[in-house]
C-alpha cells in the first residue's frame, strides 16, 4: 500500500461512508456489483468486485481517485447525476464540463449501447480520456498510465 | 468547458482544399497513407490498432480534440475505405457538442434516427467516391466552393445565381434521397452536370 499522511488518512475517514453512499446510488439497482467490477476491469481500473463492495459500504481504505470516480460513473451511465457532482466536491475533484455537457454524455453513452461489447469499450476507454483530459499512451492499459 | 465545435467548418475547408489535390493512383495502401496524413494535417489523432469487433472505425470528437479509430483487423482496402468514409464524415456529418462519436461499419447499421440514416447513406456514396478517386461524382459543393444563390441584375450574375441555386438543389438530394444519389454517381449524368455548369459559368469552369 502507498504512504499516506495520518492527515490524509483521517479525511478520508471522514468521507468514506458518503462516498460510499454516492457510489451505490450511482450504481442504481439495475446493475449488480459483479457487472460493474467486470467493466471496469475492461476499462483498464483493477477494480474486483469485492472492491465494489467494501468502496460502497465505506470500507475502502485508500481514497477514491478521480479516475476511478469518473470511470465508476462512466459504466454506471451516471455522469450527469447529482451524485457525481457530490462525489467530487467529497473527494476535492472538478471537471471542465457543465450539468448539460454530463448530460449529453449519458445520452451518448446509452445511445451506443446497441453496439457489440468489445466495441463499446474501445469507445468508452476513448471517452473517459476526453472527459479527463489526459492523452492515452499507446498500448499502455489506462490503470497503468493513471496509477 | 468550451465547446469549440471543433472549428470544424475550418477543417472542413481545408480538407476540401486538399481533397481535390489528392493523387490517386488505385493503391489502397497508399490511398491509406494518404487519407490518414490528411486528417493528422487537420489534427485529428489517428490509430490504426483499436480492438473494433463490429465497427471498422469511430470518429471521437469533444472539445479536447478529434480522434479517428480505425479497426485493426481491416486490410488494407477496407482500411482504405474507413479512412475515406472518416472524411466524408467530416465533411458532411453534423457533430455535436461537447462530445460526439460517429460509428462506421462497412454495410448498413442499426441506426436510431431517420436523419442519422440520411446522413450515414451520403456519407457511404461520398466515400466511395473519395476512395476511388473520383470527386466528380458527388455534389460540388461537398469538396470545392461554388456560385451562390443570390439576387441577380444582369445575365451572367443570374446565370452564376441559377448555378448556385442548382448545387444547392444537388447537395440538399445528396444527403436525403437514395435515387439521387445513385443518379449523381452514374458517369454520363456527372459529365452532362459538368456540360452545364460550364455554359451557365464559362469563365470558371474549375469552380462552376
Amino acid at each position: 500500500m502507498p504512504e499516506r499522511d495520518e492527515v490524509q488518512i483521517a479525511r478520508w475517514d471522514a468521507i468514506r461512508g458518503r462516498v460510499g453512499d454516492g457510489l451505490r446510488q450511482m450504481r442504481g439497482h439495475g446493475r449488480s456489483q459483479a457487472q460493474l467490477a467486470y467493466e471496469m476491469d475492461e476499462l483498464g481500473f483493477h477494480v474486483s468486485q469485492s472492491m465494489v463492495s467494501r468502496y460502497e459500504q465505506g470500507q475502502g481504505e485508500v481514497p477514491l481517485s478521480l479516475e476511478r470516480m469518473v470511470g465508476w460513473a462512466l459504466c454506471c451511465d451516471a455522469l450527469s447525476t447529482g451524485h457525481l457532482r457530490e462525489l467530487l466536491e467529497l473527494g476535492g475533484y472538478s471537471l471542465p464540463w457543465t450539468v448539460g455537457d454530463m448530460k449529453q454524455f449519458d445520452l451518448l453513452l446509452r445511445k451506443f449501447r446497441a453496439m457489440s461489447r468489445a466495441d463499446q469499450m474501445v469507445l468508452r476507454r476513448r471517452m473517459l480520456w476526453h472527459l479527463l483530459g489526459v492523452q492515452p499512451l499507446s498500448g499502455a492499459p489506462i490503470a497503468e498510465r493513471v496509477t | 468547458m468550451t465547446a469549440n465545435v471543433f472549428e470544424l467548418d475550418d477543417t472542413r475547408r481545408q480538407i476540401r482544399d486538399r481533397l481535390r489535390a489528392m493523387p490517386h493512383d488505385g493503391d489502397p495502401r497508399a490511398g491509406v497513407r494518404r487519407m490518414r496524413a490528411l486528417l493528422e494535417e487537420m489534427g485529428v489523432k489517428c490509430d490504426d490498432t483499436a480492438e473494433l469487433e463490429d465497427a471498422d472505425a469511430i470518429l471521437l470528437t469533444s472539445g479536447r480534440g478529434m480522434e479517428a479509430l480505425v479497426a485493426y483487423r481491416l486490410n488494407d482496402g477496407q482500411r482504405h475505405q474507413a479512412y475515406s468514409r472518416i472524411v466524408a464524415r467530416l465533411i458532411i456529418g453534423q457533430m455535436h457538442e461537447p462530445m460526439d462519436a460517429k460509428i462506421e461499419y462497412q454495410s448498413k447499421h442499426f441506426t436510431i434516427s431517420r436523419q442519422e440514416k440520411e446522413e450515414d447513406a451520403a456519407v457511404a456514396k461520398f466515400a466511395i467516391a473519395l476512395a476511388g478517386g473520383n470527386l466528380d461524382l458527388a455534389p460540388r459543393p461537398l469538396y470545392e466552393d461554388v456560385p451562390k444563390l443570390t439576387l441577380a441584375f444582369t445575365p451572367r450574375s443570374a446565370a452564376r445565381s441559377t448555378l448556385g441555386g442548382m448545387h444547392l438543389w444537388s447537395d440538399y438530394w445528396y444527403r436525403r434521397s437514395t435515387m439521387y444519389r445513385w443518379w449523381r454517381s452514374r458517369r454520363d449524368v456527372s459529365s452532362a452536370i459538368k456540360r452545364v455548369c460550364v455554359m451557365l459559368n464559362p469563365r470558371h469552369p474549375a469552380a462552376a
